[in-house]
């Protein structure tokens, strides 16, 4: 495995071992209203808590694409336009309450050079709730542009 | 591994024929904005999705995750396989009977996880998406709740230049 110099990178910031910035979010209707608007979620267990306790849940619960979506505005923020999201996979363990503090955010687990010159990194990424419970746990491959 | 008999002959022959193709309505600059606004809630998004000149200046595009499809599709195409099934089996995701095939009986279900790789080809505004999903795989599997049938979907979206944007895959789990 070669490491490659970044353009623009902090040091570190992209290496084995870094931590994917957290990305934090209330769960909650005003969060899950405004999703459903944009994705035509409008179901019953998103928005009224007795669908969501004849679910089995203490409530109306949040959207697993909430979730999926929050991975990708973290992976987002972090790298910008010094590269891009390639890969990404999750498993939804169970869903967000309302109040819960959403934490998505990770560690770097690989890096590699590609081809083109560009850096390949692996990623451990995670929704986690304010108990430190992993709620979705998954991986990410991220590619960064090339050196110049 | 033993063959637990979940994936019927009919069955096996479906996986890799193409279902639920449907074609988007070209995608504008306002759907990307609120995509956007919606999934950064209550920060701001990156500052490239509110920019006025992004658009003009071809810099605006959407977030990977948008769903293009969400609202209505411009058009589907027809598919003459295709037949009704009882409530039951749609309740657990089955999509068998969109091929013309009777979906197994297992009436309880699981998400298993979703993989998307993304291609790199971004969806601009103006842009029309074409989706098209196939039955990629058929596995069984023994757990304590029983014999599991685990069925991997592909959806492929590509644009109006056939370029090939992202493939998602989803596990659904019934058994």
């Amino acid at each position: 495995m070669t490491d490659v110099q970044t353009p623009a990178a902090s040091a570190g910031e992209f290496e084995v071992g870094a931590t994917v910035p957290p990305f934090v979010r209330t769960a909650g209707l005003h969060a899950w209203n405004r999703y459903a608007a944009v994705n035509y979620e409008f179901v019953d267990i998103h928005m009224d808590d007795e669908a969501g306790r004849a679910a089995g849940m203490p409530g109306a619960f949040g959207m697993g694409n909430l979730i999926w979506a929050w991975m990708h505005c973290a992976v987002e923020q972090w790298v910008g336009d010094r590269g891009r999201l390639e890969h990404l996979e999750c498993r939804f363990k169970s869903p967000a309450l309302k109040g819960d503090t959403i934490t998505i955010t990770g560690t770097v687990t690989g890096r590699s050079t590609a081809d083109d010159g560009g850096v390949l990194l692996d990623l451990e990424l995670w929704s986690e709730n304010q108990t430190g419970t992993r709620t979705a746990p998954g991986s990410a491959r991220v590619r960064l542009q090339p050196a110049d | 591994m033993r063959e637990l008999g979940l994936v019927r002959p009919d069955m096996a022959a479906i996986v890799g024929q193409p279902y639920g193709i449907a074609v988007s309505y070209p995608v504008t600059a306002s759907d990307i904005r609120r995509w956007a606004i919606a999934v950064y809630y209550p920060e701001p998004p990156p500052a490239a999705y509110l920019d006025p000149d992004a658009e003009a200046q071809g810099r605006l595009v959407a977030p990977l995750d948008i769903s293009v499809f969400a609202w209505a599709a411009a058009r589907t195409e027809p598919n003459e396989k295709a037949f009704e099934v009882d409530p039951r089996y749609k309740a657990v995701g089955a999509m068998e009977q969109n091929l013309g095939v009777q979906p197994p009986d297992l009436f309880r279900a699981l998400n298993g996880g979703l993989v998307v790789d993304y291609t790199g080809v971004r969806i601009r505004p103006g842009d029309v998406v074409r989706s098209e999903t196939v039955i990629a795989r058929y596995q069984e599997k023994e757990s304590r709740l029983g014999a599991m049938l685990v069925t991997d979907t592909a959806t492929t979206w590509t644009n109006q230049d056939g370029e090939r944007i992202k493939t998602a895959t989803m596990s659904l789990i019934r058994y």
